[in-house]
C-alpha cells in the first residue's frame, strides 16, 4: 500500500526553511512598523533626496569657515591609512604567533618517541586542551566587533588613538590567527618531516619545513585583510576618533551634504586604489609560489 | 663514526606490523661499516619499511635495532634526535621545501645539531663557514651554479642531488636511500648512483640504497640484500647474485628459496 504523498516531502528542507525565514522577516516588519514609513524627526523622505541632490556636487570649501577643505580632507585620510598601518602591524605580529601557537603541526606527535606516562597525559590530554582553548580564545575575540571594542575601550580608557588602534588589533590579530592556522596546517608535511628525520626539533622543523610553505598564502591573506583594516579605520570615525568617518559624521550633522560628499568620494577612491594594488601584490605572491 | 669493521647496523627479530599487513617479519640483518648495500624485491616486499626503521622514522613492532652500536627504540624525544642525526635518509620523494632556496635546503640538513634559534638564523644569516661547507657538499653532486636557486625550478635529477647534498652536510655515519633514482630516467640514474658509490669510497660511509633496476644494483653495490614478504630472501655478494635467484625474487606466482 502506497503512503499517500505529502506536500511537505515534495517541497522538501530547502524551500520549507525559505519560507520560514521570510515569514519571520515579514512578520519583524510588522512588528516594527517599518510598513509606516516613518524616517524618524529629522526631514523624512525629502531630507534622502536633498542628500543625493548634492551627489554630484561634492565642494572643496568648507561651509562653516569658507576656506578650503583640502587641509581637513588630507589629514582625515592620512590618519586612516596610518591607523588601518599601525593595527595591520601590531595583528599580523599578534596574530602571527596565534597561529603557530593554534596549528595542530606545530605539536604533532612523533610517532617514534618512547611512550610514557607524560606522554600519554600529552597526548590525550594536555595538546586536545590546549588546542580548543587557544581556538577557543580566537573565536572569542574575533567574535566581538571592532565597534564594539572600541566603545569599550573608550569608556574605559577615554577617547584616544590607542583605543582606535587595538580596537582594531584585537579582532584583526584572532582573525589572522585563525586563517594563519589553518594555511599552515594544510601545507604538505613531507617536507618537514625529511627535517624531522634528519634529528631537527620541533620549533627548528616548524620554521624551516612548514612556514616558508605557508608563507605566500599567509601574506596573501594578511593583504586582502588590510583591505578590510582601511575599511574599519574609516568607519571608527563615527564613534569619534579622528579619521574620515567623524569627517563625514560632523559634515552630516551639520547638513554639508556637499561636504559628506567630497568625504565620500576621496574615501572611495583611497579603497579602489587599496584594493587594486593588493590584489595585484597577491597575484604577484600566487605567481612566485 | 663508527670504526670500520664494526657494524653499522644489526637488526634482531625485527618485525613491523601496520594493522593486519606483516611489512617485516622476524628479520634479521647485519651491515658493516664502510658497505655499500643494495636493497631489491618486487613492489610490498618491504624494502621501504625496513629502511625507515633503521632510520628511526618508524617504531619496529618488536625486536632490536642497533645503529652503530646504540639501540635505536624505546628513547627519549633528545636520544632519538641524536639517533637520527647518526643517519641521512635519502627520500623517494625528495622532500625539500619547494619555497627555499637550494642553499637553504642543504643547510636544513644539520638542523638536528641545534634548536630553533639556529633554524632561523639559517633562513637570514647562515654562519660564513656553513655558506662554505654547503659549498662543498653541493660541489660533490655538481651543482654549485644552482646553489640560490629556488628548489621548485628544478629538475627531477637536479632536486635528487640536492637531497643527496642536504644529506652530506648532515655528514652522517651511514646513508639510507630510498628507491633514489625511480624518478629520473636511466643515465641520470647512473649518474646519482655514481655519486653515491664515490661517497662510499671516498668518505667510508655505509650506503643502504633500495633499488628497482637490477643492473645498477649489481653494478654499484657491493652486496645484494634481495627482500620477499617482509623475509630476506637472499643476501651475498653482488657478483655471487645469479640470474635464477633474481628470476625466483622476482616471480609473481610466490617462490621458496
Amino acid at each position: 500500500m502506497n503512503p499517500r504523498p505529502r506536500l511537505r516531502e515534495f517541497w522538501g528542507p530547502t524551500w520549507t526553511l525559505a519560507v520560514a525565514i521570510l515569514l519571520a522577516a515579514f512578520f519583524s516588519i510588522v512588528q516594527l512598523d517599518f510598513l509606516e514609513g516613518n524616517f524618524g524627526a529629522r526631514g523624512g523622505l525629502g531630507e534622502f533626496r536633498r542628500f543625493f541632490g548634492h551627489a554630484l556636487e561634492p565642494t572643496l570649501t568648507s561651509a562653516a569657515t569658507g576656506t578650503s577643505l583640502l587641509p581637513d580632507l588630507e589629514e582625515a585620510l592620512g590618519t586612516t591609512v596610518l591607523v588601518a598601518f599601525a593595527a595591520m602591524g601590531l595583528a599580523l605580529v599578534l596574530g602571527f604567533v596565534f597561529g603557530c601557537l593554534a596549528s595542530e603541526s606545530l605539536w604533532e606527535r612523533d610517532a617514534v618517541v618512547m611512550e610514557t606516562a607524560f606522554g600519554r597525559v600529552v597526548d590525550r590530554g594536555l595538546r586536545p586542551t590546549w588546542l580548543v582553548s587557544i581556538r577557543a580564545l580566537l573565536a572569542f575575540l574575533r567574535s566581538i566587533h571592532e565597534i564594539f571594542w572600541a566603545l569599550l575601550f573608550t569608556a574605559l580608557f577615554g577617547l584616544s588613538m590607542v583605543c582606535g588602534i587595538l580596537a582594531l588589533a584585537v579582532p584583526y590579530a584572532a582573525t589572522l590567527g585563525r586563517i594563519y592556522a589553518e594555511i599552515i596546517d594544510e601545507t604538505p608535511r613531507e617536507a618537514a618531516r625529511a627535517i624531522r628525520g634528519a634529528g631537527a626539533g620541533r620549533f627548528a622543523t616548524f620554521f624551516i619545513g612548514l612556514l616558508p610553505q605557508a608563507a605566500a598564502g599567509m601574506l596573501s591573506y594578511t593583504f586582502y585583510r588590510f583591505d578590510c583594516a582601511l575599511r574599519s579605520s574609516a568607519i571608527l570615525g563615527f564613534v569619534g576618533f579622528a579619521t574620515i568617518g567623524l569627517n563625514i559624521r560632523n559634515a552630516a550633522n551639520y547638513d554639508h551634504y556637499s561636504e559628506v560628499w567630497t568625504y565620500l568620494y576621496a574615501l572611495f577612491a583611497l579603497l579602489v586604489l587599496t584594493e587594486v594594488t593588493s590584489s595585484a601584490l597577491r597575484r604577484r605572491i600566487a605567481a612566485w609560489r | 663514526m663508527t670504526a670500520p669493521g664494526q657494524d653499522a647496523f644489526r637488526l634482531e627479530n625485527v618485525s613491523k606490523r601496520f594493522g593486519d599487513l606483516e611489512a617485516l617479519s622476524d628479520l634479521d640483518l647485519r651491515i658493516a661499516s664502510g658497505e655499500m648495500v643494495g636493497l631489491i624485491g618486487p613492489s610490498g616486499a618491504g624494502k621501504t619499511t625496513l629502511l625507515r626503521v633503521m632510520a628511526g622514522l618508524l617504531q619496529p613492532s618488536a625486536g632490536s635495532i642497533l645503529v652503530g652500536g646504540r639501540m635505536t627504540s624505546k628513547l627519549s624525544p633528545a636520544q632519538l634526535r641524536a639517533a637520527r642525526r647518526a643517519t641521512g635518509f635519502i627520500h623517494q620523494s625528495l622532500d625539500l621545501v619547494p619555497e627555499l632556496r637550494v642553499v637553504s635546503n642543504v643547510l636544513a640538513g644539520r638542523l638536528g645539531f641545534g634548536g630553533a634559534w639556529q633554524a632561523l638564523r639559517l633562513l637570514v644569516w647562515p654562519p660564513r663557514e656553513d655558506l662554505l661547507a654547503a659549498h662543498t657538499c653541493l660541489e660533490q653532486v655538481a651543482l654549485t651554479d644552482k646553489m640560490y636557486e629556488r628548489s621548485s625550478k628544478l629538475s627531477g635529477g637536479q632536486a635528487q642531488r640536492v637531497a643527496i647534498a642536504r644529506v652530506l652536510f648532515q655528514d652522517p655515519a651511514a646513508i639510507l636511500a630510498d628507491e633514489p633514482v625511480s624518478a629520473v630516467d636511466p643515465a641520470r640514474a647512473r649518474d646519482l648512483l655514481e655519486i653515491l658509490s664515490r661517497i662510499n669510497s671516498e668518505t667510508g660511509k655505509t650506503i643502504v640504497v633500495s633499488l628497482h633496476a637490477i643492473d645498477l644494483a649489481r653494478r654499484y653495490c657491493d652486496r645484494l640484500v634481495g627482500m620477499r614478504d617482509g623475509r630476506i630472501f637472499f643476501d651475498r655478494k653482488a657478483s655471487e647474485v645469479t640470474d635464477a635467484e633474481l628470476d625466483r625474487l622476482y616471480d609473481l606466482n610466490g617462490a621458496t628459496a
